[in-house]
């Protein structure tokens, strides 16, 4: 009975002292809170004078180093949201790195792992390149899996502040996803782009390739739309397919001609993109096969042939005369559809 | 002889409820254990960081919210408004009216300027005629499905044969999102480049708190006890149980109230199921039987921040339906899917979460109301030793209370804490006293929803509301 006794007896006092640990430290978290509000809401009007470059006067900041580091960091994420300026943003790196650094490289290497990723971020949105090198370090510190978002924000920060290095990584990995490669891509300058084109044309692994081909399209890059249009026609379906979903986002394609042969495709994924190609291009000489495919099999490709004609000049009297006079009723459903739906869009 | 028998058997059966009690402490203590590390880990996390780039991806698939609606008119254009203010690249919404009574439809055509269209629908599942279809002129991307009531699975297949994006989120009509609310639910899915199948995130209960425009703006503890006592059970259930169960991929439950879904693996399976109280905890175990079966890698994931706040129910009478019919949804979920109880093929669901769900969670309350009988009369006729009727009664309190601290603990771990100090306090004063007045009630509605099982009859259940967003 005594060991029961004790037992409940130790319970009580864990539960009394978890509660006096979680006043205690809610106590702390908000005195700490408070008081890096009013050393930001003190230092605010120096630091927009000095962002501005209307004053080169530092203002004190705090002997405290974590003070110092929460602060500072709290007011240039409010100056980076508000300023767009190219010499803005590099005194907002200056400050970055006079101030931060040092707090950073030691969070980089003894930081728990939400204050890593959390100054990863930092990192990235304040430009800081001095800092470049410990990164190249730190990645290889981290577990390399594409779900851990340390390591999605170290590739990330290395694409943009040491893009020579994460080339020479990122094309001897072979395991990184086609949207993250996406991400990683977007964030490089024009010499490393060319240069990946270069390098998808080789034994790049595939995720690779198909995410340049799609990034190409999403940021417009008009000088690798010919790579683009040749992996129109490769021998991969995968390829052709995220060619096409390129070409919808470029909306040029220069050898519209050879569209047809999609629209004849066994692959429904094509007819529908060679559908969705004609809409955003607004090619009329496809009227016919739009027509055609707006009684295809399969739904989508009926969905995406009717949104195209609907963008087409005539389209309103085309889907008329198709609802009412088509002989295939899935058609007729579709141009219905069509007329009376105020179009919300799909993407590519 | 007789007075000797029934003592015997009273503490018998009262050692046979401490060791049930002191059973299922444990096993929400490993659960704690699991969960707490993730949320410690992720406390000073900047979350907002890790989705901005999600905003400009294209990669951030669209998405149709189903928002399933039966005699809403109070709340649908509120809804439909927060829905609107969402923050995400793409996304259509779909209110399916099932046969209201009310002016649920008309409320919705004239708020936003809704015209009648022609769809060629796919019909993935049968369901109830879909009557009309009506597209917002001011927001395109706001549908209305008028439809013959045929429940709520009903409700939402009709929607997910409506829908044209590959992905769709499931939300409650008296739920409200917050504005990041799908990023954050559509991120595991992304990252994992489509591994997750499924996700929800937690639940948390807006009373006493001040919503606007999908935005927190005040956070604060409700006045009635009822509605306190509710906020520690969602801490509880949510931030141990779902996130322990989660993080093993052993996750039976994605709340109805908002969860995220593969539209692709729901055809596949086949839907909602119409015929059961529990759809959204029926459709779970649904999907993870075929995962299994197909010995797919894919996953159901869960995340620990609060997405979605819902009005907990502020009367007992609405709370007695709300249980009951949790209870009952509970009961036909694990009959539909006896096979797989105990099941190896099942793995982890089959050998620990469905004997989790059917002993701690459906059979605790037959446990816990035997518990009582026994500690009230045997104390009350000395069937059993008053010590033995303390130890119950000190296991009892200990049980609910020390797994609600900790609960509360990990809610401090968390995003959107309650920010004063006295709410702490509050918490765990109600804590303490969950055993004396809250457990015994709810223990007794739950054995009527076991008992209600067997009538087999699903309906809405929709419940008395004030609104929860000022919106």
């Amino acid at each position: 009975m005594q060991w029961v006794i004790a037992s409940l007896v130790v319970l009580l006092v864990i539960q009394v002292a978890l509660f006096i640990y979680i006043l205690i430290s809610k106590k702390i978290t908000l005195n700490y809170d408070e008081k890096v509000e009013t050393l930001y809401q003190n230092l605010l009007p120096s630091y927009i004078e000095i962002v501005q470059d209307t004053s080169q006067l530092e203002p004190r900041l705090p002997e405290n180093k974590k003070y110092r580091k929460d602060v500072v960091e709290k007011l240039l994420v409010r100056l980076s949201e508000v300023t767009a300026g190219e010499g803005e943003k590099a005194r907002i790196r200056k400050l970055a790195e006079t101030t931060l650094l040092d707090a950073y490289i030691k969070i980089l290497e003894k930081g728990s792992w939400a204050e890593r990723v959390n100054t990863l971020f930092y990192i990235e949105d304040f430009g800081m390149i001095s800092i470049k090198d410990h990164v190249w370090q730190h990645l290889g510190r981290v577990e390399s899996d594409d779900e851990n978002e340390e390591y999605r924000q170290t590739l990330r920060v290395l694409a943009t502040i040491y893009p020579e290095k994460f080339l020479t990584f990122i094309l001897e990995k072979d395991t990184i996803s086609e949207s993250l490669a996406k991400e990683l891509f977007r964030r490089l300058d024009e010499g490393s782009l060319m240069e990946m084109e270069k390098r998808t044309s080789g034994k790049t692994p595939i995720a690779f390739k198909l995410a340049f081909i799609v990034l190409c399209g999403e940021m417009k890059l008009n000088q690798h739309l010919p790579f683009v249009e040749r992996c129109l026609f490769d021998e991969q379906k995968e390829i052709r397919l995220k060619a096409m979903k390129s070409i919808c986002s470029y909306q040029y394609f220069s050898k519209t001609e050879q569209l047809k042969e999609f629209f004849e495709s066994e692959h429904w994924e094509e007819r529908m993109y060679a559908a969705k190609i004609a809409g955003v291009m607004e090619l009329t000489k496809y009227r016919d096969h739009l027509v055609d495919t707006l009684a295809d099999p399969v739904w989508w490709v009926r969905f995406s042939s009717g949104e195209a004609i609907s963008k087409l000049p005539d389209g309103e009297i085309l889907l008329e005369y198709v609802a009412s006079q088509n002989e295939d009723a899935f058609a007729r459903d579709m141009a219905n559809q069509m007329l009376t739906t105020k179009a919300t869009g799909l993407r590519g | 002889m007789n007075e000797e028998f029934f003592s015997s058997a009273a503490n018998v059966i009262a050692f046979v409820v401490i060791f049930y009690m002191v059973a299922v402490g444990i096993i929400y203590l490993v659960l704690f254990l699991i969960s707490g590390p993730k949320i410690k880990r992720e406390k000073y996390l900047n979350r907002e960081a890790t989705i901005e780039e999600m905003i400009i991806n294209h990669d951030t698939y669209p998405i149709s919210i189903l928002v399933p609606a039966y005699n809403e008119e109070m709340g649908v254009i509120s809804t439909v408004r927060s829905l609107l203010s969402l923050q995400y690249p793409q996304f259509e919404v779909i209110v399916v009216d099932d046969g209201s009574t009310d002016q649920t439809s008309s409320k919705m055509i004239t708020q936003f300027g809704m015209k009648k269209i022609d769809i060629a629908m796919r019909a993935h599942f049968p369901t109830k005629e879909v009557l009309d279809v009506y597209q917002s002129n001011l927001f395109p991307n706001v549908f209305l499905l008028k439809k013959e009531n045929g429940g709520k699975a009903d409700a939402l297949n009709a929607g997910v044969n409506f829908s044209k994006y590959p992905y769709f989120a499931a939300i409650d009509g008296d739920s409200i999102l917050e504005r990041d609310a799908l990023l954050k639910t559509m991120k595991p899915i992304i990252d994992s480049g489509g591994m997750v199948t499924a996700t929800g995130g937690s639940v948390r209960i807006a009373n006493g708190s001040t919503i606007s425009k999908s935005v927190i703006e005040k956070l604060a503890l409700p006045k009635q006890p009822v509605a306190i006592m509710q906020i520690i059970e969602y801490m509880r259930a949510f931030l141990i149980g779902r996130l322990g169960l989660s993080r093993m991929n052993i996750l039976l439950i994605i709340s109805g109230a908002f969860g995220v879904f593969e539209k692709s693996r729901v055809i596949k399976v086949g839907g909602y199921r119409e015929k059961t109280i529990g759809e959204d905890m029926e459709l779970i175990v649904r999907i993870h039987r075929s995962l299994k079966d197909e010995k797919s890698k894919q996953r159901i994931e869960y995340i620990q921040d609060p997405v979605c706040w819902t009005e907990a129910p502020s009367t007992l009478a609405s709370l007695k339906s709300q249980r009951v019919r949790w209870q009952r949804g509970l009961a036909e979920t694990l009959w539909t899917h006896r096979k797989m109880m105990f099941n190896p093929k099942y793995r982890g669901i089959g050998l620990f979460s469905m004997p989790y769900y059917l002993v701690v969670e459906l059979l605790s309350a037959v446990f816990e109301l035997i518990g009582y009988f026994v500690i009230v009369f045997g104390i009350f006729f000395g069937f059993i030793d008053t010590q033995v009727a303390l130890i119950m009664l000190a296991v009892t309190v200990m049980y609910g209370s020390l797994i609600s601290s900790l609960a509360v603990l990990l809610e401090e771990w968390t995003y959107h804490k309650y920010p004063e100090l006295k709410s702490v306090c509050i918490l765990f004063f109600w804590a303490l006293t969950e055993t004396f007045w809250y457990r015994p009630i709810m223990v007794v509605w739950r054995v009527e929803g076991l008992l209600a099982t067997f009538k087999k009859k699903a309906d809405w259940g929709n419940m008395d509301r004030k609104g929860i967003s000022e919106d």
